[in-house]
């Protein structure tokens, strides 16, 4: 159909409502038509200590990644209602993973995305207490420019 | 209702160049309004070891203080002639201070500032890190989202 690049916008999603402000920004301020829109939703997998998993039986280990798979299918099936609401086309790839950072920046190369968009603070597990540090992974391995929605109290 | 701005950090540098190019490809709308900024500090410490300083006269204080506010200028003139050539309509401005939290001021006071654009680094002596202290400080500390161009 069309014979110019593609220009593929990353934005990187998890279920936090910051990564839901930065998507709408987008939306609002940065969109253009011909933007295609590449949704990285970078999952934890469901973590708990060794003497946790000691006693886990494998039903109770399954339930939990079913809860997130859930919770991933909603993720999406939220924001195809937004892109769709906003008449963009785009998709959402899913990818579980504990190096978020890593992955939005591979992504993104993969793709030859032009721009990755994201907030700042998501929904971080206890042990990434440092507020931004995977935007802060992204902005320093990134190959294209990022945009980086800040919170504002 | 006012519209939405956009302020784009140069400082001449070929990093700036890129930001405000990128900017232009990329995420330039007619309903933007544009704010170019060049913060600049004056730098009075005179490159002659210690025992000579105590000899500068007012006269080359004066010189030198001047020498950097015409480079500012010429700075902001390359960028005025350089929105010209792209079409851009924008307010040009040269703004003496610390770089880092002036921009973050100025992102803080303009009415409507939606987002800061600036390169990774720029003229900065040491490039040992990836982003520049400036890039750095404004990602930390600005009131709006900040775009960094990296190349």
């Amino acid at each position: 159909m069309a014979t110019e690049a593609t220009k593929i916008v990353v934005i990187a999603v998890d279920g936090s409502e910051q990564a839901e402000n930065a998507f709408d920004f987008y939306v609002s301020q940065i969109h253009r038509q011909g933007n295609q829109l590449l949704l990285v939703h970078s999952a934890e997998p469901p973590t708990m200590s060794t003497s946790q998993a000691v006693m886990l039986s494998q039903s109770v280990w399954d339930q939990m990644l079913e809860s997130e798979k859930e919770k991933v299918k909603e993720l999406e099936a939220k924001y195809a209602d937004k892109m769709r609401a906003n008449g963009m086309t785009g998709k959402i790839k899913a990818i579980f993973s504990n190096k978020p950072g890593e992955v939005i920046v591979d992504v993104a190369k993969e793709e030859k995305a032009f721009m990755i968009v994201m907030g700042t603070r998501g929904l971080g597990t206890i042990r990434r207490t440092i507020m931004g540090s995977v935007s802060d992974y992204v902005v320093h391995h990134s190959h294209c420019p990022v945009v980086v929605y800040r919170h504002t109290e | 209702m006012t519209a939405d701005k956009i302020l784009i950090a140069v400082d001449g540098s070929s990093h700036s160049d890129f930001a405000l190019n990128w900017y232009m490809k990329h995420l330039h709308s007619p309903a933007h309004q544009v704010l170019l900024v060049h913060c600049f500090e004056i730098d009075v410490r005179l490159p002659y070891p210690i025992r000579a300083t105590l000899m500068i006269t007012e006269e080359e204080l004066e010189r030198t203080i001047n020498e950097q506010k015409e480079k500012a200028s010429a700075v902001v003139e390359k960028y005025r002639e350089l929105c010209q050539k792209l079409h851009l309509k924008a307010t040009i401005e040269g703004i003496e201070g610390k770089p880092g939290p002036e921009l973050v001021r100025v992102a803080s006071a303009e009415e409507n500032c939606r987002l800061i654009v600036l390169g990774t680094r720029g003229h900065g002596i040491i490039r040992r890190t990836i982003l520049g202290s400036v890039s750095d400080y404004v990602l930390h500390h600005s009131p709006v989202p900040v775009a960094v161009c990296t190349q």
